[in-house]
């Protein structure tokens, strides 16, 4: 049923170059939402009337700051007049602060254990500065976004990709991801997929997220150096944590638990972010949800703590 | 083997877990969300509307308040929360003024603080001004310090160079001194040495003097008689009587002065000979000092020429020739000397003996003159 095939060499012999081809999914993945019911924190509603929550279907891919102008809009009536002026924070159901530089979906996956509709406290009061960063317009989150490119090009071509680029095409990129525009965005991020047919990307730009610890980064090859064969996100794993067991944890990204043996050269380039990273949550196997067929055990996580570099949270 | 193509089964199965997902996540709540988005947005229409509504109707009551019981209660209510309102107002101009005055007092604090303030920087800025002028009062006395420190040390250096000059010059000195003690020794030594030499050399000719005389005489003995004829006599008693005699018989008339005309110190012993030389100006004096001396005279005072020297005994009688330019003197050594009298130089010096009666003449050299 595959929808791939190879593009066999042209006449002088030369490889073809191979991107990311499959719509199918792209687009499955584009399109993916996330139910949220955003309610205003209790100790901040200075009126009379009772907020009503405000529910949004909210990209699993954006970030949040760029989905809640409607519901700051929504808010701003309830609050006090001096703290409707600040900039609004949020918090999940376990009251941790929703780091903003996170993909929506990412956060789901890693703390809101498949509750639906996702509730979240919006706050005007108390920025947790200590915790998570300002970000005040937009522009902040198009410069991490951008950085975030960059560092993915430089993993997968040293950077050559998105230097030959130029502005208008860094305008695209950000201009379609922030406005929901398949066509528009993919048009260029294609480029950035492309690599030497059989021989993949110098490094794969792969981020792996606990609950405990976030943001660890580990230099993966697509190709495997002694078998050969093309990397699977098997042998990815045991490179962020040698000492795993595959049978008490679960790795979920987009909401879904791949198969183990899925090569991390075709996830890189079809179940990327559109920041161009894969960003794998490494959960505990819990008795609640199963998103893979086989069974789980109910024992916590073993990750090891000691071999993990102490990433500062992006 | 690496291949260009992927195997689908696990893009298959991918593909199937976001469909799963979707249905799970999205699909269920899109339409929900979306209908209670309308709902939300036609309620607050509603309410929007109920409010202008509400307004409106409030307008058209205020102008039927006297004719119904409902519009009364409608003012007593409106009245009830003027009055309300107006307390409020009170209230709050209250507490604007409460306010205002805070602010009067802070203000009439702060320009006590900057008063204070600016009193204390003009204080720092004397103090800094102050703390300038030392620093270069300091600096000052130090070069000051420094040009003392450097002149004495070279006056340090100077009395150093100085002592080290004297301690040199004190050597030299003792030095010196040794040396002058050691040559005085040896000049003491050589002048001995020479008095040694000369009465060697006396003796030696003393000696041979007397050896001369023997062998004149032993000669004279053999030959003829001396040159002056004497009447022959035994004694020596009889020489010196026919001295006498001779010099009696030669004697010529004179003149014996009885007052002096002039007096003076001549010689340090007895004076046993003057004589006037022939151009009646200078005279010779002869004394037992065995010094002969020239005088010239001016009538009234006479000044001392020259001393001969080189007799050994006594002066018994001193001689002039005719020119006045020859001196003979005769002294006790048995001796009779010539000096020229214009250099003072002696000349001649001859041995007289006198034996039997006979005298006998020496000599040792004959140069000049003629006796």
């Amino acid at each position: 049923m595959s929808l791939f095939t190879s593009r066999p060499a042209n006449r002088k012999g030369q490889k073809r170059i191979r991107m990311a081809e499959d719509r199918e999914v792209l687009r499955e993945i584009w399109e993916a939402r996330l139910p949220v019911s955003f309610q205003l924190a209790q100790d901040e509603v200075v009126t009379l009337n009772v907020p009503e929550p405000f529910y949004l279907m909210v990209p699993r891919l954006l970030y949040f700051p760029l989905v809640t102008d409607k519901v700051r809009k929504h808010f701003i009536q309830y609050v006090s007049p001096e703290a409707s002026g600040r900039e609004i924070w949020l918090s999940d159901g376990n009251g941790q602060p929703i780091k903003w530089n996170y993909p929506i979906g990412l956060w789901f996956d890693l703390f809101a254990e498949g509750a639906l509709p996702w509730t979240v406290t919006v706050h005007f009061d108390g920025y947790p500065e200590d915790k998570i960063m300002r970000c005040s317009c937009k522009e902040t989150v198009r410069s991490q976004f951008m950085s975030y490119l960059k560092e993915a090009d430089a993993l997968k071509h040293k950077g050559q990709v998105m230097n030959c680029m130029q502005e208008k095409d860094h305008n695209q990129l950000w201009q379609g991801f922030q406005n929901d525009k398949f066509d528009q965005f993919w048009s260029v991020n294609k480029k950035l997929m492309e690599s030497v047919v059989g021989e993949g990307f110098r490094h794969i730009p792969i981020k792996c997220y606990t609950p405990e610890k976030l943001a660890i980064q580990r230099i993966v090859k697509p190709i495997d150096d002694t078998t050969g064969t093309w990397t699977t996100l098997h042998d990815a794993l045991l490179e962020f944590f040698p000492t795993i067991d595959f049978s008490t944890v679960r790795v979920i990204i987009h909401g879904v638990e791949p198969p183990l043996g899925t090569p991390v050269q075709w996830l890189s380039e079809h179940m990327s972010y559109p920041d161009n990273f894969l960003h794998l949550s490494i959960l505990p196997s819990a008795p609640r949800f199963s998103y893979f067929s086989t069974p789980s055990l109910s024992s916590p996580s073993t990750e090891s703590g000691s071999r993990v570099s102490p990433n500062s949270s992006s | 083997m690496r291949s260009q193509q992927w195997n689908g089964e696990f893009r298959n199965q991918i593909l199937t877990l976001l469909r799963d997902r979707n249905k799970r996540e999205s699909q269920g709540f899109t339409e929900l969300f979306h209908h209670h988005e309308k709902l939300f947005e036609n309620w607050a229409a509603i309410k929007a509307e109920n409010l202008r509504l509400s307004v409106q109707v409030e307008r058209g009551y205020s102008h039927h308040h006297h004719s119904s019981s409902y519009s009364e209660e409608r003012e007593k209510v409106l009245e009830q929360k003027i009055l309300s309102l107006q307390e409020e107002l009170t209230e709050l101009h209250r507490r604007r003024s409460e306010n205002a005055s805070h602010v009067l007092s802070l203000t009439a604090k702060l320009t006590d603080k900057e008063a204070e303030l600016a009193a204390a920087q003009t204080q720092l800025a004397t103090s800094v001004a102050k703390c300038a002028d030392q620093d270069e009062q300091i600096s000052f006395l130090q070069s000051k310090i420094q040009e003392l420190e450097a002149t004495n040390q070279l006056l340090r250096d100077e009395h150093q160079a100085l002592h080290l000059a004297y301690t040199a010059l004190e050597e030299k000195h003792h030095r010196l001194v040794g040396e002058n003690k050691e040559l005085v020794q040896r000049y003491m030594e050589i002048k001995a040495q020479h008095a040694d030499f000369m009465n060697q050399e006396n003796e030696n000719f003393v000696k041979k003097r007397q050896a001369k005389v023997q062998k004149e005489l032993e000669d004279a003995a053999k030959d003829s008689k001396a040159a002056v004829v004497l009447p022959e006599s035994d004694t020596e008693n009889a020489g010196l009587r026919s001295d006498i005699s001779l010099l009696s018989t030669l004697a010529v008339g004179c003149v014996v002065p009885t007052i002096a005309s002039h007096k003076f110190d001549s010689h340090e012993n007895e004076v046993n000979a003057v004589r006037w030389s022939p151009n009646c100006k200078n005279f010779a004096t002869g004394g037992s000092d065995r010094k002969v001396k020239l005088w010239e005279t001016n009538g009234n005072e006479a000044e001392l020429k020259a001393i001969l020297t080189g007799c050994n005994g006594a002066i018994l009688s001193v001689e002039f020739d005719s020119t006045g330019s020859l001196l003979l003197c005769t002294s006790s050594d048995f001796a009779c000397r010539v000096w020229t009298v214009d250099d003072h130089r002696l000349r001649e010096t001859v041995l007289i003996l006198i034996i039997r009666n006979t005298v006998l003449f020496m000599y040792s050299r004959f140069k000049a003159g003629k006796i």
